[in-house]
């Protein structure tokens, strides 16, 4: 068991609050992802969690026991940094082993040894038990890093931006390595990234958080169709989710939004989707459509968005495709070997089943 | 005009213990008006090429030309060439409108001309309302566009950019990188743009030379790299999702090539006539097969399929989901629809389309076609 409460924690540093009247509470054995822009507090919430940082104000909890004022060393809560802060000097095991004998008589040496081995196996650095730190690569010492944390077993491991130094490709292989990571998935683990492909692949739930502040905390599925405002929207998806300012207005009983950038921009609302306004009294609303939900349609299609090609950038697996609609650019994802040429027109259909509606003032999800 | 052609150019490094050969025969032509990316793991040389043509690195031996002219011998001043760094090495002391004009006041331009130049430059990259800040005050990614400004105010034939808009977070690089893609049509002015990260290259580029080990490996089209690899590093380098390679015997099945993956249960690849022929030509028993994650497509039916596993686990990351199968002891990447959830150990079976197939020979890592 460990479960890990966060009860109205605040922590403020000089004038700067860093975690804003937190309040949270993991599952046995979950994976948790906290995901957010520098100096949202994702690091802070961690430190606060192992009791390295004290908070000002709030309580935490582990299994209901109250462990604000414990120690870091009596917590059980074992954490791996950013920067992996391996001891240069000290030998792959060595720098493995340190956790079990820092506790004086704890281990056999042989325990230890067991335990190392094992950990090792699992993390495949146990060819590089003899070597140092220097002699490894960035995604090795990562591993050896992370296999620091879990000789111990902890109740709850805390893991500080582990892929974040690493390139593109190791971040990849890394990642899925964590799918298969049997003792991470069986502990109750907090994962800190500024990826929102980390966090979407890897939490059993994810934590959003802006400047000190929880914004949500739902599964990956939830955080992605179903966020709670924008703010939410944008720190998942790249590119980033369209946002048209538009006006609310009805039209042969149809409930129709106009962009008030650009009047030749409109779109029609399904009956259903029509029901959301009904509580919803103000002329102006946020439209916001995803990049992978606009999609190139054949020139003689009757509906349709017209637009003019600004640019057109292929990547691997789709293509980012940016249109000039009179005085709007909207952001599409289509075939990466699609033929498009700057200047050139094009019609666009936009899903209508996947808009979001964002209150104009408080940016909120209108929709639930 | 501004054709930028590099013959059997070398460059070597000494020191005193031993000599290091940074850039080895290399030839590319560079097409007026046209954006070309190098792209290439640290090392590779890219950024001595750069330097090289910028005039800011000696020749070993060979010939950069300029419109079929021999620039060799010119200090960079003197070639019409701009470079914008990585670093932004922006002047701290000085407003943004002066760091922009510095380029400018060697030209001995009358001060309206100058004026003039900086104030056109600085409207294409949205800076006309921090003209009289300073660097310290600027955020990166506005440093990064004064830097990038401060390169184009001299319309130079040639721009040259290393690695301008890797200090930016993602949202901001998405920007940049249109916005350097804009520029390109409006100035249609020749750019070398060199990076190791291949999202810059596939994005902005209109054709990509790929370099490794000091040596060009090939350069063309996103589409070329990524349909048609000379080699198996460029198709291992150049792919997101990164590409499926198998190890694979050649074995014969009712006078038919198949190439079987090792310790596989049962996954085994089809390939056309031609490359049949070729592999029996080159009498190879192992050969490398890479198959990129999207063109592995799930099919319900029974037939047509070319390959089948279990499914490990998926994951879901917003635009798309990354699939892997296990078949044996062998495992591969399959780019599924977000709509699908698989869970663990279900049966996936997928079709490859031939075409899809890239073959290498097993030691020279050449593809074969």
């Amino acid at each position: 068991m460990a479960i890990l409460k966060f009860e109205n924690v605040t922590k403020r540093f000089g004038k700067v609050i860093a975690v804003d009247n937190m309040s949270f509470e993991t599952k046995d054995g979950e994976f948790l992802v906290i995901l957010g822009p520098s100096g949202a507090g994702k690091t802070t919430t961690l430190k606060i969690s192992c009791g390295l940082v004290n908070p000002n104000e709030g309580r935490v909890y582990l299994d209901g026991d109250d462990i604000t004022n414990v120690p870091p060393y009596n917590r059980d809560i074992a954490m791996t940094f950013e920067n992996y802060s391996l001891y240069p000097h000290m030998t792959v095991f060595n720098n493995m082993a340190y956790p079990l004998r820092s506790v004086k008589d704890a281990f056999t040496a042989k325990e230890i040894e067991e335990r190392v081995v094992s950990v090792a196996k699992m993390l495949h650095i146990d060819p590089l038990l003899q070597r140092f730190p220097a002699e490894a690569s960035g995604g090795q010492k990562q591993r050896i890093a992370l296999g620091r944390t879990m000789v111990r077993k902890p109740r709850v491991y805390l893991l500080d931006e582990p892929l974040a130094h690493l390139d593109a490709k190791i971040r990849v292989e890394l990642r899925e390595e964590f799918h298969r990571i049997e003792a991470l998935k069986q502990a109750t683990t907090i994962y800190v990234t500024h990826d929102y492909t980390e966090a979407l692949s890897l939490g059993d739930r994810i934590m959003i958080l802006s400047e000190g502040k929880l914004l949500q905390i739902d599964t990956p599925d939830n955080i992605f169709y179903r966020p709670l405002s924008y703010e939410v929207a944008r720190q998942v998806g790249q590119p980033a989710i369209n946002a048209i300012a538009c006006l609310v207005k009805s039209m042969n009983g149809k409930m129709v939004l106009q962009s008030e950038k650009e009047k030749t921009f409109s779109v029609s609302l399904s009956p259903e989707q029509g029901k959301v306004f009904a509580s919803y009294k103000k002329e102006r609303v946020i439209l916001g459509v995803r990049p992978q939900n606009i999609t190139i349609i054949p020139d003689r299609a009757k509906l349709g968005i017209d637009g003019v090609v600004d640019v057109f950038q292929p990547l691997g697996s789709e293509g980012v495709l940016t249109t000039i609609i009179g005085n709007l650019s909207l952001v599409g994802l289509v075939d990466p070997e699609s033929e498009i040429e700057h200047n050139q027109k094009i019609k666009l259909f936009l899903d209508s089943q996947a808009f979001y509606f964002f209150d104009v003032d408080s940016k909120k999800n209108i929709a639930l | 005009m501004a054709l930028v052609t590099l013959k059997n150019v070398n460059k070597i490094y000494q020191s005193q213990k031993e000599e290091v050969h940074a850039v080895i025969d290399l030839n590319m032509e560079i097409r007026d008006g046209e954006l070309v990316a190098v792209l290439g793991p640290s090392g590779c040389g890219k950024t001595s090429t750069l330097r090289m043509i910028a005039g800011l690195e000696e020749i070993t031996s060979g010939d950069i030309l300029l419109d079929e002219k021999r620039i060799n011998d010119l200090s960079p001043m003197e070639r019409n060439v701009a470079m914008a760094f990585e670093s932004y090495s922006l002047y701290p002391h000085m407003t943004v409108y002066k760091n922009i004009g510095f380029p400018l006041d060697v030209m001995k331009l009358s001060r309206e001309d100058k004026d003039k130049k900086i104030r056109d430059i600085t409207k294409v990259f949205d800076l006309e309302d921090i003209l009289q800040k300073r660097p310290p005050q600027l955020s990166g990614g506005q440093q990064q566009r004064v830097s990038l400004a401060r390169a184009l105010v001299r319309k130079p034939e040639v721009f040259l950019l290393d690695e301008p808009i890797s200090h930016s977070d993602v949202h901001l690089r998405f920007q940049m990188r249109n916005e350097i893609k804009r520029l390109h049509y409006e100035l249609s002015a020749t750019m070398i743009y060199v990076t190791h990260d291949q999202i810059d290259a596939l994005s902005m580029a209109d054709r990509i030379a790929v370099m490794n080990f000091a040596r060009l490996q090939q350069i063309g089209t996103r589409n070329e790299l990524y349909d048609r690899p000379l080699n198996k590093f460029v198709a291992g380098f150049v792919g997101e999702p990164h590409i499926n390679f198998f190890e694979c015997s050649v074995a014969k099945r009712n006078g038919q090539i198949i190439l079987k993956a090792d310790n596989s249960d049962n996954l085994q690849f089809e390939i056309g006539r031609q490359r049949t022929a070729r592999i029996q030509e080159l009498n190879l028993s192992k050969v490398t097969v890479g198959v990129r994650p999207q063109y592995i497509y799930i099919q319900k039916q029974e037939k047509a399929c070319d390959i089948q596993g279990n499914t490990i686990f998926s994951e879901f990351i917003g635009e798309k989901s990354i699939t892997i199968v296990k078949n044996g002891g062998v495992e591969f990447a399959i780019l599924t629809p977000t709509t699908v959830k698989y869970k663990k150990d279900e049966v996936v079976k997928a079709c490859v389309p031939h075409e899809a197939i890239l073959v290498f020979q097993p030691e020279t890592e050449e593809a074969i076609y």
